[in-house]
């Protein structure tokens, strides 16, 4: 009896050690690949009161969801479903037919409505919903509120930046600006003008317009001012207040006056200068006016850019022979190069996190590209692939270059993702556009 | 417990005959006792010629006859006063004796009944510790024998044990053959279901620039049969909450997932954890 008992108990335990070792360790699998095509995203049309209500005509022009679609489109990580001519129009989640959204593809939907409070200002509500989760539960649910018709493009891309940062865990940069140069040449004179407009190149105006050439903007940290090169008989670096316009002079030195570059607290302004012989790099402190050059030489230095955390700034200099990127220390003055590939490499700037350097690249094929350096392991990977490209400037969130190209005789704006996968052009009414700054993230008004 | 009730009620058989013994013994004691001390008086041995007080002769004298026969009247009667007295006093003597062996006798007697009862007390003493040690030792005895028994079971079980073992081993060394054979079985259907599992999950994961880093999102999986997620939990959050959303949405997309009809082999691919890993996908 006890025997058989025994017996029992010992096979049953190798059994249960043989099940424990099948059952208890989960099978691990590593999931690698996916496919690069954006977050298929369906942004329906917002819910709107009609009639006599003047809301009804902005929808068909100035439709809240398709500035978001666009949005999130061109921001190249979203894939924007065509919601024409579907027949269901859920105002919230709790009209949602979930089943419908799978087979239509969509991972996320958006829907949402719009409430006349009187007075010119509208209460807009919308919700963000994860069709594959199956929770009831709306990723985000929202109320804006804003004024029709001045504010309802930055509402649309407030909601834009909401979605964008739920979605990829990165702040959204569709409530940034960019400025830009136009030349307009005409047949008396060239009409050379700033202008700033929404990231998605809509909203555009012109705050300076002058005769002379002018060149390199460079938005504040603060995205008040925007500092630039005037190229009159002498050149002379000035800033401009991008709200009222008013603008002031702050160096005109003998020889160059070029490519200034705030620090990132906005206290000083890195430049280019050549008073004292070859073009250096020199540092401007706004407040009291000290002005100490920080690389020495007689090779050119030019094209400062700070480093995030400030302590340092890249530039672009000749002394290898060939224009290459450096770093300068600024406590030590320390100077090392940070680009071995290719013979040409300029323009820098540095992403958020300090870790990647975009730069005007030559390719082997002599083609002028953006490139991205990974400050790492040294690799650097074109992301453009047009001849003459130029002046990359990085979005806020460090995701998107925007950058200056050639069509024939045309100057463009393009931006680019950081991984080089998604391009796209920036509808913009002028024809020769140059230069591009991309602002700072701004505060909401 | 049984033996031992036993052990105790022969113990109490014993004790009453004992005790019996005793009692007739001293019935026997007490008979012998009795006739010896029943036997007559000796007789006490009077010489009338001799005052007893004195023991002086006593001289006769010739008076008249009259007179003589009046002082030998008187004499006599003094004499046989006398004798009457020391006969009396005899009597009593007798009777003090009498009085003083029969008080003796039963001093000797209570002393005996005494001395018998001390002799029984101590007896049934030396009896009670007899019998206490004997239980004592019978006691520990019976501890020996019990722990003897425990000891000589103790070695059965071990040579029990040792052949269940040696059996249990060589069936394990069997078991674990054919575990193996079959393992590697289910080995090949479970790669080929893990890699059904990946190919589904990565052809309905959206891959994103957006997510930078190597980045690891992990996502344990429960399956039902049928393929449809019983459970779904991140394990393992990678820092970018959108990055874990986006991972654990690619699981949803993906779902139903291909299923083994074998029930064994569901048993094997029915817990899962994938391991979203961002990679090299930003400079791809």
């Amino acid at each position: 009896m006890l025997r058989i008992k025994l017996f029992r108990l010992i096979i049953s335990a190798f059994i249960m050690c043989y099940v424990q070792l099948v059952v208890a360790a989960p099978l691990n699998i590593d999931i690698t690949g996916g496919k690069n095509v954006g977050i298929p995203i369906a942004v329906l049309p917002f819910e709107y009161a009609t009639g006599s209500d003047p809301f009804a005509r902005a929808v068909e022009t100035d439709d809240i969801a398709a500035i978001i679609r666009n949005d999130l489109y061109n921001s190249g990580h979203f894939y924007t479903l065509d919601v024409q001519g579907i027949d269901t129009n859920p105002a919230d989640i709790k009209q949602v037919d979930f089943g419908y959204w799978k087979n239509f593809g969509a991972a996320n939907l958006v829907v949402g409505r719009i409430v006349s409070r009187g007075g010119g200002l509208y209460d807009v509500y919308f919700e963000l919903i994860d069709i594959y989760k199956g929770n009831m539960e709306p990723l985000l649910n929202v109320r804006v509120s804003d004024k029709y018709p001045e504010q309802f493009r930055a509402l649309a891309h407030y909601i834009s930046d909401l979605i964008f940062e739920k979605l990829t865990g990165v702040r959204g940069f569709f409530s940034t600006r960019i400025a830009y140069i136009t030349i307009e040449r005409g047949k008396e004179q060239t009409i050379n003008s700033l202008y700033v407009a929404d990231a998605d190149g809509y909203n555009s105006k012109a705050i300076l317009t002058v005769p002379y050439p002018i060149m390199s903007p460079r938005w504040s940290p603060n995205g008040k001012y925007i500092a630039y090169v005037a190229l009159g008989k002498q050149s002379s670096i000035n800033v401009i207040n991008v709200t009222n316009g008013k603008r002031d002079q702050l160096t005109k030195y003998p020889g160059i006056n070029g490519a200034p570059a705030w620090s990132p607290d906005g206290s000083k302004l890195a430049m280019v200068l050549s008073k004292d012989g070859a073009p250096k790099i020199y540092v401007l402190d706004l407040e009291t006016k000290e002005l100490r050059r920080v690389t020495s030489g007689g090779a050119i230095d030019t094209e400062p850019f700070w480093d995030p955390n400030g302590q340092s700034i890249v530039f672009t200099s000749n002394r290898g022979g060939k224009p290459q990127i450096y770093r300068v220390i600024l406590q030590s003055g320390a100077v090392e190069r940070i680009t071995y590939t290719g013979d040409y490499n300029a323009t820098p700037s540095l992403t958020p996190d300090g870790k990647r350097l975009i730069m005007l690249h030559q390719s082997e094929k002599g083609a002028y590209n953006i490139a991205v350096q990974d400050l790492n392991n040294g690799k650097v990977k074109s992301i453009t692939s047009a001849n003459l490209d130029e002046s990359p400037t990085l979005a806020p969130n460090g995701m998107m270059v925007l950058y200056g190209l050639r069509d024939g005789d045309q100057s463009l704006l393009g931006a680019v993702t950081l991984d080089g996968k998604f391009r796209m052009r920036l509808p913009l009414q002028a024809e020769n556009v140059k230069e591009p700054a991309w602002s700072p993230f701004l505060l909401k008004n | 417990m049984a033996s031992a009730t036993r052990v105790q009620s022969s113990q109490s058989k014993y004790s009453g005959s004992l005790v019996l013994s005793l009692i007739l013994h001293l019935i026997c004691f007490a008979v012998l006792f009795g006739t010896l001390s029943n036997q007559p008086p000796q007789p006490i041995m009077v010489n009338l010629l001799q005052n007893p007080d004195t023991g002086k002769t006593i001289k006769a004298g010739l008076i008249n006859k009259k007179n003589v026969d009046q002082v030998v009247q008187r004499h006599v009667e003094e004499q046989q006063e006398k004798l009457r007295k020391i006969e009396e006093e005899r009597q009593a003597e007798i009777a003090k004796r009498e009085a003083e062996e029969r008080k003796a006798l039963e001093l000797e007697q209570l002393k005996k009944i005494q001395e018998a009862a001390a002799k029984k007390a101590e007896a049934d003493k030396q009896a009670l510790l007899a019998k206490q040690a004997a239980a004592k030792e019978q006691a520990k005895q019976k501890l020996a024998k019990l722990e003897a028994d425990r000891k000589q079971q103790a070695k059965l079980d071990l040579e029990k044990k040792n052949s269940a073992v040696k059996q249990a081993a060589a069936l394990k060394a069997e078991h674990d053959r054919k575990v193996a054979e079959h393992n590697a079985l289910i080995q090949n259907e479970v790669d080929l279901y893990k890699a059904k599992i990946a190919a589904a999950v990565e052809e309905n994961r959206i891959l994103s620039s957006a997510f930078v880093g190597d980045i690891v999102c992990k996502i344990r999986l429960r399956l039902l049969p049928d393929g449809s997620i019983l459970n779904l939990t991140i394990v393992q959050r990678s820092g970018n909450p959108a990055y874990d959303s986006m991972s654990e949405s690619a699981v949803h997309k993906a779902a139903p997932f291909p299923m083994p009809a074998d029930p064994e082999l569901y048993e094997h691919v029915k817990d899962i954890v994938l391991s979203f890993r961002n990679g090299e996908t930003t400079d791809a």
